[in-house]
């Protein structure tokens, strides 16, 4: 709900909200101007967890990196290693072999899991932060089975070092296609009943309801990503539109906004990206256990072209042409872009990390004037901040 | 693997002579030329979504000149292209001028190239260090860049060095502690006589 | 002494003769109210050791939002250059008697940006007196609570007169091994 601040008569007050705040997601810093309870002004202050993850970058190898993509999302630590590592073997090219069909499969497997962990978080938070604290929990229940799943299948809870170039880092573990399956059928009763907790409860729902609505033209000027893009109705998925991997074979369907909060609300604003969340939930499930179909046998040699999972078992010293590349693959708060470049030696040349949430920190002053002052919360939940990816 | 493909430079090239194709297909664009070719960019060729923009210090990129480059990474939602510009500013005091007008999403990309690379956006509404603090010294996403041996006080880490634990002292053994006492009591009064004998 | 005092059913009911000290310092134990200090990686865990598998919860522990209110401050992440001053004046802002707990690698030493960053602050230790070490990158939270158990024992241990042991205790360390630190069978 919008406000016209000058018909309100206040003392402006300058407010500065975090570092440390419990629901900015992290470090995220808003000098927020108020009038009255009114926003006239939100500046945001980055910067607080910037680790320099893309000039480290610079020092290392190429394989060496991937523990440091965990780093920078660590909600979806999967879908972040699986970026770079697209986007590497795409500038190696010819030098290195295809990813064996095993591996592609698992790729995607892991890389569902973990949005769908990740969603249940960026859910769950962004009811919390609203005051509705049983949700969260029963998210939290969920993302326990996934990090069981994860650390089986690897041995880290949240940093998993997995996807590596050229395919994965072993093969599922004997008991991994039954666990995933029964976690899947577990979690489809618990959307339902997580949906009759939150989503259809009239207090939440108004508190998310035409606030901070964004056009589909504006989402796009500002370089929004992901689901909330896809939240002011722009039906625009990079697993779809420009697939990697065997996402081409999946026939994703895109969930978009459709203004679901009804009368209450509009196309675009905070509940529809929430929404969106949810029915990406869904989506991730129907994809996950696709890829469980199409999970060929297991081979005996890791880089076999149909049942191996690493295509470059030998791990000579990696060495792509000079050259330069942009490759943008679907995290769960958007695109992750990887510009890479590369001078033909062992070590990158240069890294930069494009990230969902950077692009909308930036609209955060754009969005919040005439919101009121515990709006911001909602602001900050719809949109799925996660720090470390603004900052890197 | 199928990313969406780059678009055809010909109407580009066609009406600004100066633009280079490079063989990788990025434009070179001349940093005067920036604005009018953008905005026919973005208005003639709907190239309405900017990806990404990002610094590279070309200093020791080979074939390259020792610049800093800028790389604009747009994208276009309706016709399913992409196309990428690429501008190279000199090292010393280099400025471009902004595209924030045009896609906003430059904004917050276009601090982040100066506070890291020192690249001046002419015409950026609010063009400040965003990652690093106000204070920082240097731009640290250039090649030449020297790290901070200390910041407010703390002490920092050179690049490269490792971090190495203090030892803890280690606790004798048993109790032949007693002797070496003893001994450095005897030898102590010799050490302490002739400071005290004037 | 003190929590046989306190049990009930040892003969003088509702009675319990014990010094003003003791039973502050049980009372501090048993509610270690913690600061939710979560800047990265390790936030996440901190977060599911505060959810309902490992329920932190049990041990009496709170999250708070405001240093005001809390005891503990676990600083559970990177602290960089920037962050650094602000961690500081958290930890200034606490009320004695204050414990705090570095957990994972970044916040004990910089961790794996340490070597090749130029913005990350190298160990929390260089501003703020650390009372427990976590290892771990995340530490599992299993680790945290094994963390948080020997901090209780030097809580019980501390008294206004400001006795209190100032030598770290490293979870899994050389002095120890994991499971097993020293106020655990006293």
């Amino acid at each position: 709900m919008t406000i016209e601040a000058e018909t309100l008569d206040g003392e402006r007050m300058t407010l500065s909200m975090g570092p440390h705040h419990p629901s900015t997601h992290g470090v995220l810093r808003l000098i927020v101007e108020t009038d009255g309870e009114v926003i006239s002004r939100a500046v945001p202050d980055i910067g607080y967890l910037h680790r320099a993850i893309e000039k480290i970058g610079e020092k290392l190898e190429w394989a060496q990196f991937v523990p440091y993509t965990d780093r920078v999302d660590y909600v979806c630590a999967m879908n972040a290693n699986l970026a770079f590592c697209v986007a590497a073997e795409q500038l190696m090219g010819s030098a290195l072999a295809p990813v064996p069909r095993r591996g592609e499969c698992i790729r995607v497997l892991v890389a569902e899991l973990n949005r769908i962990s990740s969603h249940l978080v960026a859910v769950g938070v962004s009811a919390m932060d609203l005051g509705a604290f049983t949700p969260f929990l029963h998210g939290l229940a969920q993302r326990e089975t996934v990090n069981d799943i994860f650390e089986r299948l690897c041995g880290q809870r949240l940093t998993y070092n997995y996807i590596t170039i050229g395919g994965v880092a072993f093969d599922l573990h004997p008991t991994a296609v039954a666990e995933i399956g029964t976690f899947l059928d577990e979690l489809s009763r618990e959307m339902k009943r997580f949906s009759q907790l939150i989503t259809v409860n009239p207090i939440f729902r108004d508190r998310c309801a035409k606030v901070a609505t964004i056009s589909a033209a504006e989402a796009i000027a500002w370089g929004l990503v992901g689901p909330n893009l896809r939240g002011s109705g722009v039906d625009f998925d990079l697993r779809r539109d420009e697939p990697y991997g065997i996402y081409g074979e999946l026939d994703v369907q895109v969930p978009v906004g459709r203004n679901y909060a009804g009368r209450h609300g509009a196309l675009g604003d905070s509940y529809d990206r929430f929404v969106v969340r949810l029915l990406e939930i869904q989506e991730s499930i129907r994809l996950c256990r696709k890829a469980l179909e199409l999970l060929p046998p297991a081979a005996a040699k890791a880089d076999d072209p149909v049942g191996g999972w690493q295509s470059d078992a030998s791990k000579v010293l990696r060495k792509p042409p000079a050259g330069e590349i942009y490759v943008r693959t679907e995290a769960p708060r958007g695109e992750m872009g990887y510009h890479l470049v590369s001078d033909g030696s062992k070590m990158p040349y240069r890294i930069k990390i494009r990230t969902g949430s950077f692009a909308a920190v930036g609209m955060l002053e754009y969005l919040c004037p005439g919101l009121f002052m515990a709006d911001i919360v909602t602001v900050i939940g719809s949109l799925d901040i996660v720090l470390p990816e603004v900052d890197r | 693997m199928p990313a969406l493909p780059t678009a055809d430079p010909a109407a580009l090239i066609s009406r600004f002579p100066g633009l280079v194709v490079r063989p990788d297909g990025f434009i070179t664009v001349p940093a005067g030329e920036l604005p009018t070719v953008a905005r026919m960019v973005r208005d003639e060729l709907a190239f309405n979504q900017l990806m990404c923009l990002s610094g590279v210090d070309q200093l020791e990129l080979p074939g390259a000149a020792a610049a800093i480059g800028v790389r604009y990474f747009l994208a276009s939602t309706s016709r399913r292209l992409r196309l990428t510009l690429s501008v190279e500013v000199p090292r010393d005091d280099g400025s471009v001028p902004t595209v924030s007008d045009l896609w906003p999403a430059a904004l917050f990309h276009e601090r982040e190239a100066y506070d890291l690379f020192g690249i001046r956006f002419t015409g950026h509404p609010d063009l400040r260090r965003l990652l690093l603090p106000a204070d920082w010294v240097g731009h640290p996403g250039r090649r030449d860049y020297v790290y901070p041996a200390t910041y407010n006080g703390v002490q920092h880490l050179r690049d490269g060095q490792r971090f190495v634990a203090e030892k803890k002292p280690v606790k004798p053994a048993a109790k032949p502690a007693e002797p070496v006492k003893a001994a450095a009591s005897e030898s102590a009064p010799p050490a302490t006589a002739p400071k005290a004998a004037p | 002494m003190t929590d046989k005092a306190l049990s009930p059913g040892n003969g003088d009911d509702g009675v319990a003769l014990l010094a003003v000290d003791e039973f502050l310092a049980w009372g501090k134990e048993h509610s270690l109210f913690y600061l939710l200090f979560a800047t990265a990686c390790c936030g996440i865990e901190l977060m599911q050791t505060g959810g309902p598998r490992y329920d932190l919860d049990r041990l009496g522990m709170i999250p708070r939002a405001t240093p005001r209110q809390a005891d503990l401050m676990i600083v559970a992440g990177t602290i960089t250059h920037k962050m650094a001053s602000r961690a500081h004046l958290l930890y200034q802002q606490m009320a004695e008697p204050r414990w705090v707990v570095s957990m994972g690698s970044c916040a004990n030493s910089g961790g794996p940006f340490s070597k090749h960053s130029y913005s990350v602050l190298n160990g929390i230790d260089k501003l703020i007196p650390i009372d427990v070490y976590i290892p771990g990158c995340p530490p599992r939270p299993e680790a945290l609570i094994d963390g948080v158990m020997a901090l209780r024992h030097r809580v019980k241990k501390y008294r206004t007169a400001g006795i209190r042991d100032r030598d770290p205790h490293v979870v899994a360390g050389g002095d120890c091994e994991f499971g097993s630190h020293p106020g655990k069978d006293s």
